[in-house]
């Protein structure tokens, strides 16, 4: 019988009551779809070995963000703050290859936060989830006030990021 | 558009994404199930193959000790080898500490991004050491490991090959010191400017 066996099935509720926040930092981190897949599985699998150590003391959401969150970034080690293209198949069907005509100013920005260093996309990705200062410090290892100068200064470089593309 | 108003969008499509993905039950099963490992379970399982090389290496050595003993030239290899083999030991025991306590469910991003930015560090000098010491304990290994096969007196052949291999390791650490400026020196120093980037994230 496999380890665990018995938290086989509290496991896959979890995952699939979350299942979205999986996806949603696939989306950030993986660059292709075969590389969406892989991270995904990834994910499950780092969630599944940490599930026995699961103490509930924090909420479902912010432990799944913060192993997806530490996947994805582990498994960027060569190539990390060298971000990859963005690529959000659910959020953004078919991407095309260049910017359409009179440039798509949401895909304008989605492609710009693919282009941030990996711990500031994280923080993008926490606050376009709408989560709480607190719970994106708790999730990140920063400060309360560290997250809205933080916020503030993405915000900043997206826009200069950003222009030159919508420019284009 | 702004961030702002990104986000409205990304909370408008969420429920899209989540008919989109639904992930079933076997599927999940089948994943769990697999025996294949992580970027981490990858370094760790590569971590327990040197230690268990070093073990044994060690094992081997202590066990022939006899052979070597009544030789100065040989007590002083195997004095090097043991020496240097139980650093190795140590260094990889380290290692392995250190990679099993990265708990992905408990460690906060910016924490975990540090410390495998600091590992990636520690592999690098570890290789850059490997380079320099693995000629010494090669030429530390060699005449034990003629001595346990052949029996004869390892060091009679040093006069026959000694200039040679002082030439090529000479010429080894040239290559070596030429290869570390174009490749290791630049990712260290890549490496800590990551560092230096994620230690201002945290402040």
């Amino acid at each position: 019988m496999p380890p665990h066996s018995h938290l086989t099935q509290p496991f896959i509720l979890l995952i699939q009551t979350h299942e979205r926040i999986i996806h949603k930092v696939c989306s950030v981190y993986a660059g292709q779809e075969e590389d969406h897949k892989d991270l995904f599985q990834d994910i499950v699998l780092q969630a599944w070995k940490a599930f026995p150590k699961f103490n509930k003391l924090a909420k479902e959401s912010t432990w799944l963000y913060r192993i997806a969150l530490n996947t994805a970034i582990s498994g960027q080690r060569k190539g990390a703050g060298r971000p990859q293209v963005y690529h959000n198949e659910a959020l953004i069907a078919d991407l095309p290859d260049a910017l359409p005509e009179g440039p798509d100013k949401s895909l304008v920005l989605y492609r710009a936060i693919g282009s941030l260093p990996m711990l500031d996309r994280a923080l993008v990705l926490l606050y376009l989830e709408d989560k709480s200062a607190a719970e994106i410090a708790e999730i990140m290892g920063i400060s309360v006030s560290n997250v809205g100068t933080r916020i503030g200064r993405i915000k900043e470089k997206l826009k200069a990021l950003a222009q030159p593309l919508i420019n284009q | 558009m702004n961030l702002e108003e990104l986000k409205k969008q990304w909370q408008e499509q969420e429920q899209s994404l989540q008919e989109m993905h639904q992930v079933n039950a076997q599927l999940l099963r089948s994943m769990i199930r697999q025996r294949s490992t992580d970027a981490i379970g990858q370094m760790l399982n590569a971590e327990y193959l040197s230690t268990a090389v070093c073990a044994l290496l060690l094992l081997v050595l202590f066990c022939s000790v006899p052979f070597f003993t009544g030789m100065t030239g040989l007590m002083v290899a195997f004095v090097i080898s043991v020496l240097l083999t139980g650093a190795g030991f140590a260094w990889n025991l380290y290692k392995i500490r250190f990679l099993q306590q990265l708990s992905f469910g408990n460690t906060p991003v910016a924490d975990m991004a540090e410390k495998l930015e600091r590992f990636r560090l520690m592999m690098i000098r570890e290789k850059m050491t490997g380079f320099i010491l693995g000629p010494v304990i090669m030429g530390a290994l060699l005449p034990l490991a003629h001595k346990l096969v052949h029996g004869d007196n390892p060091f009679l052949y040093l006069k026959m090959y000694g200039i040679r291999l002082a030439l090529g390791y000479e010429a080894f650490i040239v290559l070596t010191i030429l290869g570390y400026q174009k490749f290791y020196f630049r990712n260290i120093r890549s490496i800590l400017e990551h560092l230096q980037e994620i230690r201002a994230f945290k402040v």
